[in-house]
C-alpha cells in the first residue's frame, strides 16, 4: 500500500489484533466525511459492506426488545450506528449498545464511556472482527457484557467480563438473565420463533 | 450388528443445554465399531462425514502440534478417538492433546478430560461445538478448548476456569497455552500456511 493512498481495510479477514498500532487516531477519524461508514480499531480503518438483510431483520427484532428493557429500566438503548470512543486509536460502531440507568452518559455528538452491554451479528465478512479483534477490544475497555450473534447459526453466545476476559456464559435456560444487569433478559427460543416468522413471509427465502 | 432400533437425535439449534436422553455408555458400547456417532448428554447424535475443507485443516493441526509431542513428550489424536467423559458422554472430538501426566488415560479409549480439546467447525456442527460441546467440556473440566473455523479463518482458545471457559487471546499475535505450555500457536502463520497449502478445487 502506497504513502498516499488511505489505508482502508476492507473486510480482510484479520486473524490477530494487529502487532503494530496504525497511523490514524481520534482526531483523523473526526475529519473524515460520514460516508463510507468506517470503524477506527487500533489505528486503522474497517469499512464494512452494507449488512445482508438476515443481519437487519435480526437487528430490528434485537432493537425492539432492547427499547423496551431500556424504558422499564431507565437505561438507554441504541442500534448502530453510533460512535463509541473507547481508545484514541479505537472508535468502534457496535450493531447495538446498552448503557445502564447509573451509567448513562450525556448524549452528544458521540460516546465516550464503554457501554454495559455491546451486541454484535456477524456477517460472513467479519467473523474474525467480531470474535476476535473486537472481542479484545471490548474486554480492554471493560464491556461487561459483549453478545455474538449468528445468524447464520440461530446462535447467541453470551460472555461475560471477568477480571479483564470474557467468560462464555452457559445456555442452560430457555430465557438467557443478564447476571449483572437485572433488567436484561432474552427469551431465545421467542426471539428465534419471531425471527423465523418473519422469514417465512419471505417468499425469496428458504425457511430454514 | 446394526443401528436399527437406536433412535438418533439432532439438537435443536437454539435449544438451551438439553435434558438427559435414554442412552448410556452400555448403549453406545453395542454400537458397530466406526459409526460417527456421539454420546451427548444421553443422546446419540451422529454427523455426516466433514467437508475437504475440514479435514484439511484437521491435518494440519495436527502436524502442528508435533513439535508439542516431541518436546514435551505428550500425544495427539486425531478423530475417530472415543473420549469417555461419563457414563452419558462419549464424544469423538477432531483433535485431542494429551499431555504427559496426562498418558495413562489412554486405554482402548481415552478416559476422562484430555489436556487439550479442538473441534474444527463445519456447517453442520458448528452449531454443537459452539453450545452443547462447549458447556460439556466446560463441565467435565477440559482444561482448554480450541474452536478452529476453516471459513472465518480464525482460532478461538478457551480456557476452563472452574467450570467455564474463559476466552484467552494471543499475545503479540502468539497464542501460548498457561496450562500446557508446549502448546504455541500462531494464528496468522497457521492460516497463512493454510492459504498456501490449500488445493484449489472448487470451493
Amino acid at each position: 500500500m502506497s504513502a498516499t493512498t488511505p489505508e482502508v481495510v476492507v473486510a480482510t479477514p484479520i486473524v490477530v489484533p494487529p502487532a503494530g498500532v496504525g497511523p490514524y487516531r481520534l482526531a483523523d477519524y473526526l475529519e473524515r466525511p460520514d460516508e463510507p461508514r468506517v470503524e477506527l480499531i487500533f489505528g486503522r480503518y474497517h469499512m464494512s459492506p452494507a449488512p445482508i438483510n438476515l443481519h437487519q431483520i435480526i437487528s430490528i427484532e434485537l432493537s425492539a426488545w432492547l427499547l423496551a428493557a431500556a424504558k422499564t429500566s431507565g437505561g438507554l438503548g441504541l442500534a448502530a450506528p453510533n460512535d463509541v470512543v473507547l481508545k484514541d486509536d479505537t472508535v468502534v460502531q457496535p450493531d447495538l449498545l446498552y448503557f445502564s440507568k447509573d451509567r448513562r452518559p450525556p448524549l452528544g455528538a458521540r460516546f465516550t464511556t464503554p457501554p454495559d452491554l455491546v451486541i454484535e451479528i456477524l456477517s460472513p465478512s467479519h467473523h474474525t472482527r467480531d470474535r476476535v479483534l473486537k472481542l479484545g477490544v471490548y474486554a480492554d475497555a471493560g464491556v461487561a457484557e459483549y453478545w455474538i450473534v449468528d445468524p447464520a447459526e440461530r446462535g447467541f453466545e453470551f460472555l461475560v467480563l471477568v477480571d479483564g476476559k470474557y467468560q462464555v456464559q452457559p445456555i442452560k435456560q430457555a430465557v438467557y438473565q443478564s447476571p449483572a444487569l437485572h433488567e436484561v433478559s432474552l427469551d431465545l427460543p421467542a426471539f428465534w420463533g419471531e425471527i423465523d416468522k418473519q422469514l417465512k413471509t419471505d417468499t425469496n427465502k428458504e425457511a430454514p | 450388528m446394526s443401528t436399527a432400533g437406536y433412535e438418533f437425535t439432532v439438537f435443536d439449534r437454539y435449544a438451551p443445554y438439553s435434558t438427559a436422553g435414554p442412552y448410556t455408555a452400555a448403549d453406545y458400547w453395542r454400537l458397530p465399531e466406526g459409526e460417527p456417532v456421539e454420546l451427548i448428554q444421553g443422546r446419540l447424535v451422529m454427523s455426516p462425514a466433514p467437508i475437504s475443507l475440514h479435514q484439511f485443516v484437521v491435518r494440519q493441526l495436527s502436524r502442528w502440534l508435533e513439535s508439542a509431542e516431541e518436546s514435551a513428550g505428550g500425544v495427539v489424536y486425531i478423530s475417530p478417538i472415543d473420549v469417555v467423559l461419563d457414563d452419558q458422554n462419549i464424544v469423538q472430538p477432531d483433535l485431542i492433546y494429551l499431555a504427559k501426566d496426562r498418558l495413562d488415560q489412554i486405554g482402548d479409549r481415552i478416559e476422562g478430560a484430555p489436556s487439550l480439546v479442538i473441534e474444527v467447525l463445519s456447517p453442520s456442527t458448528a452449531n454443537r461445538d459452539r453450545q452443547q460441546k462447549l458447556q460439556l467440556y466446560a463441565r467435565h473440566s477440559v482444561p482448554e478448548y480450541w474452536m478452529v473455523d476453516p471459513d472465518a479463518r480464525t482460532l478461538e482458545f478457551l480456557v476452563n476456569d472452574e467450570g467455564r471457559f474463559v476466552v484467552a487471546t494471543p499475545t503479540d499475535g502468539v497464542y501460548t497455552s498457561a496450562v500446557t505450555p508446549e502448546l504455541v500457536v500462531d494464528p496468522a502463520e497457521f492460516w497463512a500456511e493454510a492459504d498456501r497449502r490449500l488445493p484449489r478445487g472448487k470451493a
